[in-house]
């Protein structure tokens, strides 16, 4: 009978159940019963109890868990999938930390190596975050001897990947197998990976698995170094035994090619703590390796290998090889030394002694020379001789000529490479513009930098003006106000830590840049002769108590090539207004112009604009700025953002539409490393703040920040996944003063944006306010009640004013795109337009009889000339030629005063007063340093007639002061003690209303926190 | 909800209708989305805490399927898909890694166990897996109280839900199948 007979399986099962539900003799006698003579069914049954009893927890806990381990795990990819937005071509290699795949990276369209991790990686968060910090940083080197790495990421079902430089070419251990080496081959290599290693120690990064699987040479002889970092996820746990541990496996079967063991370190082969000198012993047994063809530390099992490692010397490398250098025997002698204490103590020490010895081998022929077993020479002697002639002296000057050329690589010898002088005026300011319909900022669908992001304050005294973050993201560098006095700092981001490089001084910085080595700190400054016209300066970053260079420059950043042969930068021609792209060699020879573009087209917009290089090195990237008028005119407006690609070879050129997003201002504007669009600083068109914006290649947009302050600064960290900005927020209150009183009292409770008060006959107070992110014109009773919108037709609308007759209001609003003078009735109904020029017309103001609306009027030619037209409208007429800023009519109606500059040499603002009939001067009088005079620089004549009332910022606090109008000296008509005032106006009865408050502005820096 | 939930939905109650191809449509989404949760789980998981066992699968389920829309009885084919589901995945996983430590060459063993058996456990899946194919052939019913307990991690209520069946018979079918597999596996008779 059959065990699959279901019948007798039914029966086996009834006896078993009810067996179970019984104990010993009763279970004996059921059993007994049940069986009756069937002693096969009986045999089953205990045998199945017999079972039973043993198997206690045996399957009681479900391989749910593992189930889910092995589901998430190692999935492979298959071509055609995507990864993000990398589509697998197919796998190229696969180990013990994953598979690489070759991919493509659809929207650079280049080609990129995928190393997607086993998933195991990810259970340990605390090992992940080790693992992408350093893979980060690692990718910051942007050496050329260092695979770049793009970027770090997630697959979706969980798996940590990494997107890297695809690198053609062959692994050194593919090299070593494949051709004899040259001595001067060998040389060329280990130097390269100390070039690396130095670098990467420099950045506090240690490699620890230098080993011959991880140095690829390209065709053209560069080597790369794979996977720093990677290596630290092979620490199973946290505990350096286990390092040992887990690589022993590696090699656990006898008889098997021995791996990692090898190039292992003795601290590591001990468990113990290891640092940048293990990289030196890796370098050293691979030094070894390729001089001799073999590694210095062998065994049958890992255990001996490491027992080896530990304890044995390595044999000299003329017992493998005839001919070595005996200076290449000391050296590795030296890279090998078991106590890492007497080893080379930097890498950069090693690098010299390879460096001098090529040098030497150089003069006396000897590099050509192969030093494979079989194939050596017998000229040991001549080595003898070229390398006994080093000297302490020589490796002086050596360390000097390795630290010259380093930096020189790096920054061409040419003056003259940096700025536009007039552009970096534009560094902060971003230019004014006009237009009308609101943006409607959509969601992107790329993935997106910055989505998730981290912020943080780094400064808080708010008083910081612009800023600059170094390439690796470690410093930054910024400028601070106080007392009126402006000083350069040095911030370490990461401990905190600041340095004041320049002491405060009078004048103004107007930007400032790292190099892009992160060498040294560029700013414009223009001194108190200088009249705004600024100059570059240079200063090392570690140049505290160093002075600043001034240098030249008429062109943009240099961006310098991964393969470091070229240069790629911005020329800008202000004469005939032509920006080009230009490649150069890295010491400015060779240019090449690439394109050019025409004003209002323009490559990057500001100085510190530069293209980036594709990995590759094949095409270059860069935004394009267009506007629809000319750059030289201030009210410039209607800027869109595309962006320009070339490439270098075939020389195709793509422009490639970004998001349509329409900008009234706008300011820096950098691609993103990811070349997958554009972040930026711009005030969306009919919106009230300038706004961190990414736009994207897909046509989608984005705002970074969406708040109530200002930004006016942004520098990104050369990777990509960190920038810091200069945050602006202007918070402010109303309130009254009445005449004779000294005590001001707050009108309403409400802290908010406040500007342009006005005081109308009826005494409400109307003022203009973005709190909303629009501005729009409000009134408040001084009561702090009825507080009520004048206008809500759109666009922007400022600068009310009320008619002597309380019939009217003026302001000026772009609600049909340029600033244009409108009038309501006092009710806010009934808009009429009063001015209609192609160029705009602003802060208009009432003659005391109500007839006439002055106002000031732009035009390309003649900036800001006060006009005047009917209240009634008409043909506007002119009342000035020259600047003429705020004006303000005396109460009798005979004067007119107005904030002028001559624009003259060194010429300043001044306070001019003229007949209003004739136009004739009457007086002008200067004012005071610390009355800060901009375009909307409050001016209002006193109710009395008597004075000419602004605000003079003298001891850093904001109070009004008078001129009077017809001479003597200032004096000061309050005496507030504290914050700023955006703005004031005067009642007839002397009372004074003013809206008052604080602008802070600090650096803050925003991580992208990653998805 | 995943935009497709409707149509899974639709899938299960075709399949409980009998209709075996929604099986194969079935299988595919199921298996993405158990991906998916497993690897959510396995990130929020902190090293050397196991899974909760049903969570997973029940989310899966509350994320695919419209439970408005579906009897319970969709829902016990739904559970019973993703415990066969898991079983596969277990065993291919298993007999890969028995390939590989044969094979001697792949690095990822030595990193991982080394053995093909369950965590914790010292237990050949891939064996528990023949072991089941022949319980199947004898006692279906036994051997799906297995898929969904041991595979799945239900509890014994959860189990007797799913199969409609008391959870006093899924103890006992359990009780057996437990003596029958442990005999079977560990060769004495």
């Amino acid at each position: 009978m059959s065990e699959t007979d279901p019948q007798r399986w039914q029966r086996v099962k009834e006896i078993f159940e009810g067996a179970l539900e019984r104990r010993g003799v009763e279970r004996e006698s059921f059993l007994e019963n049940a069986c009756a003579n069937d002693g096969d069914v009986r045999e089953e049954v205990e045998s199945l109890l017999r079972s039973y009893e043993v198997a206690g927890s045996f399957m009681e806990s479900p391989a749910v868990a593992q189930a889910a381990d092995d589901l998430a795990d190692e999935q492979k990819l298959t071509p055609g999938q995507r990864v993000k937005h990398y589509q697998i071509v197919n796998l190229i290699g696969e180990g013990g930390m994953g598979e690489v795949y070759l991919a493509t990276d659809t929207i650079l369209g280049r080609r990129v190596a995928l190393k997607v991790l086993p998933t195991f990686v990810s259970k340990d968060p605390e090992r992940l975050r080790r693992f992408t910090q350093e893979a980060r940083a690692a990718s910051r080197l942007s050496h050329p001897n260092v695979c770049v790495v793009h970027e770090v990421g997630e697959t979706e079902d969980g798996r940590p990947f990494i997107a890297m430089e695809y690198i053609e070419g062959q692994t050194l251990r593919q090299r070593i197998r494949s051709q004899a080496m040259k001595l001067g081959d060998v040389l060329d290599i280990a130097i390269q990976v100390a070039d690396a290693l130095i670098a990467a120690h420099e950045a506090g990064i240690v490699h620890r698995d230098i080993k011959p699987e991880n140095i690829v040479i390209r065709p053209e002889g560069y080597v790369k170094i794979l996977d720093f970092g990677l290596a630290k996820l092979t620490e199973r746990h946290k505990g350096a035994t286990h390092t040992t541990m887990s690589t022993l496996l590696f090699n656990s079967s006898p008889g098997t090619v021995i791996g990692t063991a090898a190039y292992m370190s003795p601290e590591q082969a001990r468990g113990v703590a290891v640092d940048e000198r293990t990289d030196i012993w890796g370098l050293g047994v691979v030094l070894y390796e390729l001089a001799s063809g073999r590694v210095p530390f062998t065994g049958e099992t890992p255990t001996d290998v490491v027992v080896a490692i530990v304890e044995r010397e390595q044999p000299p490398i003329s017992e493998h090889v005839d001919g070595a250098p005996p200076e290449l025997e000391r050296i590795v002698r030296k890279a090998l030394r078991k106590d890492k204490n007497e080893r080379y103590q930097i890498v950069k020490e090693l690098a010299i002694d390879l460096r001098s010895l090529r040098k030497e081998l150089e003069k006396n022929s000897m590099l050509e020379r192969s030093i494979l077993p079989g194939t050596g020479s017998s000229a040991s002697s001549e080595y003898a001789r070229a390398s006994s002639s080093r000297d302490r002296k020589a490796e002086t000057d050596e360390l000097k000529q390795l630290r010259t050329d380093f930096i020189e690589s790096l920054f061409p010898r040419r003056p003259g490479w940096m700025f536009m002088v007039v552009g970096i005026l534009v560094l902060l300011g971003v230019i004014f513009g006009t237009y009308y319909k609101r943006a409607r900022p959509s969601e992107p669908k790329a993935p997106v930098p910055f989505e998730r992001v981290e912020v943080t304050k780094l400064t808080t005294n708010g008083n910081a003006l612009m800023g600059a973050l170094s390439p690796d993201g470690k410093y930054v560098a910024y400028v601070t106000r106080e007392s009126g006095k402006e000083s350069l700092w040095l911030r370490q981001v990461d401990i905190n830590s600041n340095a004041q490089l320049l002491a405060p001084r009078e004048g103004q910085y107007q930007g400032v840049a790292f190099s892009p080595d992160g060498n040294y700190i560029y700013f414009g400054y223009a001194g108190t002769q200088d009249n705004d016209a600024g100059r570059i300066y240079r200063l090392p970053v570690l140049g505290i108590g160093a002075t600043a260079t001034q240098i030249e420059f008429h062109e943009g950043l240099p961006a310098l090539s991964h393969d470091r042969k070229r240069i790629a930068f911005i020329r800008f021609d202000r004469q005939s207004q032509f920006d080009s792209l230009i490649v150069a060699n890295p010491d400015g020879s060779g240019e090449q112009v690439l394109g050019t573009r025409k004003w209002p087209e323009r490559f990057g917009w500001d100085p510190l604009s530069r293209p980036e290089w594709s990995v590759n090195d094949q095409t270059l990237i860069l935004p394009v700025v267009t506007s629809d008028r000319s750059f030289t005119d201030d009210t410039s407006t209607n800027f869109s953002v595309t962006l320009f690609e070339k490439d270098l070879v075939g020389s195709a050129e793509r422009t490639i539409p970004l998001s349509p997003q329409k900008f009234d201002e706008i300011g820096r504007v950098t691609v993103h490393p990811n070349g997958n669009g554009v972040i930026m600083l711009g005030k969306a068109h009919g919106a009230a703040f300038v706004q961190i914006w990414q736009l994207f290649r897909d046509g989608s947009q984005r705002a970074l920040t969406n708040d109530l302050s200002e930004y006016r600064e942004l520098s990104l960290r050369a990777d990509g996944s960190a920038l810091i900005t200069v945050q602006t927020q202007t918070l402010s209150r109303l309130w009254l003063l009445h005449k004779n009183e000294v005590k001001p009292a707050p009108v309403g409770s409400g802290t908010s944006r406040y500007y342009d008060l006005s005081l109308a006959p009826d005494n409400k107070i109307l003022y203009a306010s973005d709190a909303s992110g629009i501005a729009d014109i409000f009134e408040i009773a001084l009561t702090g009640g009825d507080e009520r919108p004048l206008t809500s037709a759109g666009g922007r609308n400022y600068a009310p004013v009320v008619s002597p007759d309380n019939r009217y209001v003026v302001f000026h609003s772009n609600r049909t795109s340029v600033f244009q003078v409108w009038r309501t009735d006092r009710d806010g109904s009934r808009p009429k337009q009063l001015t209609t020029e192609a160029t705009e017309s602003t802060w208009p103001t009432f003659s005391p009889d109500g007839k006439w609306v002055l106002f000031q009027h732009a035009d390309p030619n003649n900036p800001y000339t006060l006009w005047r037209v009917s209240i009634e409208g008409g043909t506007p007429e002119r009342v000035t030629d020259g600047l003429s800023i705020r004006a303000t009519v005396s109460p009798d109606g005979k004067l007119v005063a107005f904030w002028h500059n001559d624009q003259q040499q060194n010429s300043r603002w001044r306070l001019k007063v003229v007949q209003l009939d004739t136009g004739a001067t009457f007086n002008i009088f200067d004012v005071a340093q610390t009355v800060q005079v901009q375009w909307d620089t409050s001016l209002r004549w006193s109710p009395d007639g008597q004075y000419l009332t602004y605000v003079d910022h003298a001891g850093g606090i904001d109070n009004i002061w008078g001129q009077p109008f017809a001479g003597g000296a200032p004096k000061q008509l309050t005496n507030f003690d504290e914050g700023r005032i955006f703005s004031f106006d005067w009642g007839k009865d002397g009372s004074l209303v003013a809206s008052r408050g604080v602008i802070t502005s600090d650096v803050v820096l925003i991580k992208d926190a990653g998805k | 909800m995943p935009k497709d939930a409707e149509n899974i939905t639709d899938l299960l109650v075709s399949y409980g209708r009998g209709d075996k191809e929604s099986l194969d449509r079935l299988m595919p989404v199921v298996y993405d989305e158990l991906r998916r949760q497993a690897a959510r789980y396995l990130r929020r998981e902190k090293a050397g805490h196991t899974l909760q066992t049903t969570a997973l699968i029940h989310e899966a389920y509350v994320r695919l399927v419209d439970q408005r829309n579906v009897q319970w009885q969709n829902r016990a084919h739904f559970f019973g898909i993703a415990a066969q589901m898991m079983r596969r995945i277990l065993v291919d996983h298993a007999r890969t890694k028995k390939r590989a430590k044969r094979g001697g060459s792949d690095i990822r063993v030595s990193l991982e166990d080394a053995t093909a058996t369950v965590k914790g456990q010292d237990l050949d899946v891939v064996a528990v897996d023949e072991a089941l194919s022949r319980l199947e052939k004898i006692d279906e019913q036994q051997a799906r109280v297995v898929e969904l307990r041991f595979f799945s991690g239900l509890t014994v209520e959860e189990t007797a839900a799913v199969m409609s069946i008391s959870p006093a018979t899924v103890k006992r079918d359990w009780s057996m199948a437990k003596a029958w597999l442990h005999r079977e596996l560990s060769g004495d008779r």
